[in-house]
This record gives structure tokens, C-alpha cells and sequence, in this order.
């Protein structure tokens, strides 16, 4: 099992390491000259140079590129330039709001999910089975960022149950969980589709198996039959679907947050980027791309671990 | 061939939507009442089965209907040209790596891991914050961002492909390795192509709408339903038509072009067929 954590940890070096030249390239991507596309025409020759400083621009590019490497490895992701504060500071303050947002997301996806594609594979073909569909269709099509404001609309603004913006006062949990609730919400169900497709065909599968046809002729009850024989065998794949989309929810969170103004790392990302504060874009950049590497890393691992066939397969060539 | 078309209900269903919102967009200007930037301050907000406004106005007495007449060809387009480029780049750098292998295959496989590693949207993101919004710098971004979900199935389709005995045979015969492509292997990967794009398109214009509510993509008063849902987000109270609409515009247009592409999928793949 070692070796296999191992050898996929490896396998992720060269993407994060290619990340990382990404997330550097995004100054040098910019055409014409970078500190006058950020100050504009009428920044002072002081301003220019302590920018240029700030941004490491002086110095050739692979040594630019060493340096960046050796900061961002130290933790060091550079200086804001609107802010003047160091941007690892300012994405650790923001992180928190943005990671429970997205595990509120992958719960809300869960919730919605699981249960749609189960009963959608235990009346295969039938009515609830369409709806299923029709509503699962719906709901990957629809934008998360429409779904976030039809929901803001009904129950916050119309309704007034829960709060249209923020991310509730610090230390109340009440308060931060009904922030959490719509834009979570929002992300579940723009999630859920995928899990509940791969949930109905997984089921519908192991619902076949003889371990099944058995319980059922021993008279145990169909939910039971259900909860404890199938849907345990049929969890492996949805486990992997739901991991994969943790990283997607993360990206979700970007457009999320700006929606219900929730002061996580996704609003600083497209504040930064309309402030043109490229240090600070680098930097998120760099935090959301190397969690989704590593939480697709932790999925691979734990798929593996689940399957017993797949763990034997790599056992066997260790 | 045309009976399993006619009974396929997704492929039906999916190619009327498509067409729909292609004819929407193409005769844009022959069918919207108005012109979608012509204000009217004194019908402003106006809701939806207003009297010469079917959906209502905008915050600026704009005919909201036209809006999103118009907002189909720009949010078409755009989604359509950056899965062009998206698909011609993935298409080239899938070749390259199914066929030649080696160190190609490792270069360009990396390459797809590293773009893969950042979330579409976040990807997309980063490239307008370098490049500036725009129209064309937002095809560019959905175009990068959509390039390695068609390399890999590309790749995937010609490795499947690549020891087959008519590529074999045409090697034997001399054929260059451009010839083998062109002639061989292309054909036999197209079907995975088409579909790859027909739900490509569906995520680009989900990618268009949200740059472009993010006010990162088209620039107002150019209508896009991404901008137009932004637009109404401040009246959500007073005129929750604006935003309502233009989102069930992009519903419509993305379940059809997913709907359209797992039929095809269905049609042409004979796995599924079986």
C-alpha cells in the first residue's frame, strides 16, 4: 500500500512542477509590457520600478523562474500589489470560507445525488426513472451561478429565510452554516448530476448480482436489501465521482463566492483580477490547481484502496 | 441509418433544440422586434406580457426578448469558434501523440495533466486575467482550456486504432506517416470527435455565460446571456425576469447540445449500440 500512495505521489510531481510554470507564465503572458498594462500610462518612475521589483521582472527569465520556485516552496507567494500585504497571509485568511464551501457543496451534491440515482435504478424505466433524468439534465445544464441567484431570489430576498450575501459572523456557527446553505446548495446542484448517473448505473448493476437475488429470496426487506447489499458494492465508483468533483466544486466556489459575496479565495481571484494585481492571481491560481491535484491524488489513492481487485493488480506487480 | 436516427429521442430531441437556437441565432436580426440596445427609459424594468415587451425590459427600457435574440449569437458563437479551436488544437496534439508516441506522446501527455490540473473555469480565469477581457481573448481561454479533453480522446481513439491491419498494410505500402494519418487514422477517430464537440459546446457556452457574468468575457451593451443574467442580478426584487430568462436560454441551448451529443454518442459508437 505504501509503495502504491508512493508511486502515485510521484506520478503527481512533474504535473505540479508544470503547475507551477503555468501559474508563472500568467505575468509573462501578458502582451506588451506587464507593469504598464498593471499601472497604466500614468504610473510615476518610482511606482514602476518598486512594481517591477515587486513582480521580480529585473532579472532573466529562468532565474525569475528559480526564484518563484524557491519562494513558493519556502510558502512565499509574494507581495499584493493593491493590498501591500503578503498574498499567502491574505489566502490564508480567505481559505477556511472557501474549502467549507466546498465541502458544504460535495455534501449538498451527495445528498441530492445519491438518493435521485438510487431510486432512479429501483424504478428503472418508469416515470420516476425519466424525472430523474429530465431533473438531473436540468440541473448539470444550468449555470451555478443562475441556480445561486434563482435560489438568492426565493429564499432570501423573497422569502427572507437565509441570508442573500456573506458568510455569517465568526464564532456563531448557526450563523455560518445558514450562509452556507444556498451557495452550497447552488454547487450540490450543479454536482449532483454525475453522481447520481453513476449511482443509478452502479446500482443497477450490482442489483443483477446473485448476493442480491439471494437477500431477496431470503425475504429480506427491499430496503434493506437496497441500503446494506447494494448500495455498499455499488459505492466504489461513486466515491471516485464524488472526489473528482470536489475539485470541480472548488473551481465552482470561484463564481460562487462573487455571487453571494462570500469572502473566500475565489472573490479575492476576481477582485485581484480586476484590480490587475497579478501576484495575488498567480497565487490563487496556484492554491486551487495544486488542491485539485492533490485531491484528485487522495481519490486515486482511496478508489484504489476500496477495490480490492485494483489493490490486489498493484500488490501483485509490486 | 435513418430509422436508428429517427428513434434515437436524445439525438431528435437534442438535434431540434440545436437547430432552433442556430436558426435563432443566424436570423437573430430578421426575428427580434427590436433593436436590443434601443432604450426606453419611460418602459424601464417593465415586467414580462407588457405590451410590446413579451419578456419585460431591462434597466434600460431594453427589449429584453431582443436581447436574448441577439445574446444566442454572440453566447453560439462564442461557445462554437472556441470548441473550433479547442478541437483543431486537441485534434493536431492527440495525432501527434497517438501516433508517434515516444517521447512526443510523453511531452504533449504532460502538457494535457498540467492544463488538466486547473478546473475549466479557473483556467479560463487565468488566462483573461493575463490576456484582458474580451471576445476574442474568451475564445482563446475556453479554446486552451477545452484543447486537452479532445487530446485525450483523441489519443485514446487512435491508440485504439494504431496496429490495426489497414494501418499496418498502408505502412508496408510506403505511405507516409502524414498520408497514414490523413487518410487512415483521422477517419476511424472522427466519431469520438463529434461528439467530444457537440457536449463541448454545451460547456463552452456554460464557460461564455459565467465569464462574461464575471464581466471577464463580452464586454456591455453587446448582449450575451451571461451578461444579461449579470444585468439583472440588482433587480433580482423588481424584475427577476431579466436573469430568469436569460439563464433558461442557456439551460435550453446546453441540455440540447448534451442531449445531441449522447445520442450521437449512441449512434456511433457500436459498444453502446450493442
Amino acid at each position: 500500500m505504501l509503495k502504491l500512495i508512493a508511486s502515485r505521489i510521484l506520478a503527481a510531481v512533474p504535473t505540479l512542477f508544470g503547475v507551477l510554470v503555468a501559474t508563472f507564465l500568467i505575468v509573462h503572458l501578458i502582451p506588451g509590457d506587464p507593469i504598464s498594462a498593471i499601472l497604466g500610462d500614468e504610473a510615476t518612475e518610482e511606482q514602476i520600478q518598486t512594481t517591477r521589483e515587486a513582480l521580480g521582472l529585473n532579472d532573466p527569465l529562468y532565474v525569475q523562474f528559480a526564484n518563484y520556485l524557491t519562494q513558493v516552496l519556502q510558502g512565499d507567494l509574494g507581495t499584493s500589489i493593491s493590498g501591500r500585504q503578503p498574498v499567502a497571509d491574505q489566502i490564508m485568511a480567505r481559505l477556511p470560507a472557501t474549502i467549507s464551501l466546498a465541502i458544504a457543496g460535495v455534501i449538498a451534491s451527495v445528498i441530492i445525488g445519491i438518493p435521485l440515482g438510487m431510486l432512479a435504478a429501483t424504478r428503472r424505466g418508469g416515470k420516476t426513472d425519466f424525472s430523474a433524468l429530465l431533473f438531473t439534465t436540468v440541473g448539470e445544464a444550468a449555470p451555478a451561478f443562475w441556480t445561486g441567484i434563482l435560489l438568492s431570489t426565493v429564499f432570501a430576498i423573497t422569502l427572507g429565510w437565509l441570508p442573500a450575501t456573506g458568510a455569517g459572523t465568526p464564532g456563531d456557527t448557526w450563523s455560518v452554516i445558514r450562509s452556507l446553505i444556498l451557495p452550497a446548495t447552488a454547487l450540490g446542484l450543479a454536482g449532483m448530476a454525475l453522481i447520481a448517473r453513476i449511482t443509478r448505473s452502479s446500482m443497477l448493476e450490482v442489483l443483477n448480482e446473485d448476493y442480491v437475488r439471494t437477500a431477496r429470496a431470503k425475504g429480506v426487506r427491499e430496503w434493506v436489501v437496497i441500503t446494506r447489499h447494494a448500495l455498499r458494492n455499488a459505492a466504489i465508483p461513486v466515491v471516485t465521482v464524488i472526489g473528482l468533483n470536489f475539485g470541480v466544486l472548488l473551481g465552482g466556489t470561484v463564481v460562487m463566492e462573487t455571487v453571494f459575496a462570500r469572502p473566500g479565495i475565489g472573490s479575492l481571484l476576481v477582485n485581484a483580477i480586476f484590480a490587475r494585481d497579478y501576484p495575488v492571481v498567480q497565487g490563487v491560481t496556484l492554491v486551487i490547481a495544486v488542491s485539485f491535484v492533490l485531491v484528485n491524488l487522495v481519490t486515486d489513492i482511496v478508489y484504489r484502496f476500496l477495490d480490492p481487485r485494483l489493490r490486489d493488480e498493484v500488490t501483485s506487480k509490486a | 441509418m435513418n430509422k436508428r436516427v429517427l428513434k434515437s429521442r436524445p439525438l431528435v430531441l437534442g438535434g431540434f433544440i440545436v437547430i432552433s437556437v442556430v436558426m435563432v441565432a443566424v436570423f437573430a436580426p430578421l426575428i427580434a422586434p427590436m433593436d436590443p440596445n434601443s432604450q426606453s427609459l419611460e418602459n424601464r424594468l417593465s415586467g414580462w406580457g407588457t405590451p410590446g415587451y413579451i419578456l419585460g425590459t431591462d434597466q434600460y427600457g431594453r427589449d429584453l426578448l431582443s436581447r436574448l435574440i441577439h445574446g444566442a449569437r454572440i453566447s453560439l458563437l462564442a461557445g462554437v469558434i472556441a470548441v473550433a479551436v479547442g478541437a483543431v488544437a486537441g485534434l493536431v496534439l492527440g495525432l501527434l501523440s497517438g501516433y508517434f508516441g515516444g517521447w512526443v506522446d510523453l511531452v504533449i501527455g504532460r502538457i494535457f495533466d498540467v492544463l488538466l490540473a486547473f478546473p475549466t473555469i479557473l483556467l479560463a480565469l487565468a488566462i483573461v486575467a493575463a490576456l484582458g477581457p474580451s471576445m476574442t481573448n474568451l475564445i482563446i481561454a475556453i479554446g486552451v482550456a477545452t484543447t486537452p479533453h479532445f487530446g485525450r480522446v483523441i489519443r485514446g481513439a487512435i491508440l485504439a486504432v494504431r496496429s490495426r491491419d489497414y494501418i499496418v498494410a498502408a505502412e508496408a505500402f510506403g505511405a507516409s506517416d502524414f498520408y497514414t494519418m490523413w487518410r487512415h487514422v483521422l477517419p476511424n477517430v472522427l466519431p469520438p470527435v463529434i461528439v467530444t464537440t457537440s457536449l463541448g459546446i454545451g460547456s463552452a457556452i456554460q464557460t461564455e455565460a459565467t465569464l462574461s457574468f464575471l464581466g471577464l468575457g463580452v464586454s456591455p451593451p453587446t448582449p450575451t446571456w451571461g451578461n444579461i443574467i449579470n444585468d439583472g442580478q440588482a433587480y433580482l426584487g423588481i424584475a427577476p425576469g431579466i436573469s430568469l430568462f436569460a439563464g433558461a436560454a442557456i439551460v435550453v441551448a446546453v441540455v440540447g447540445f448534451s442531449l445531441f451529443g449522447d445520442g450521437l454518442r449512441d449512434l456511433l459508437d457500436p459498444r453502446v449500440r450493442k
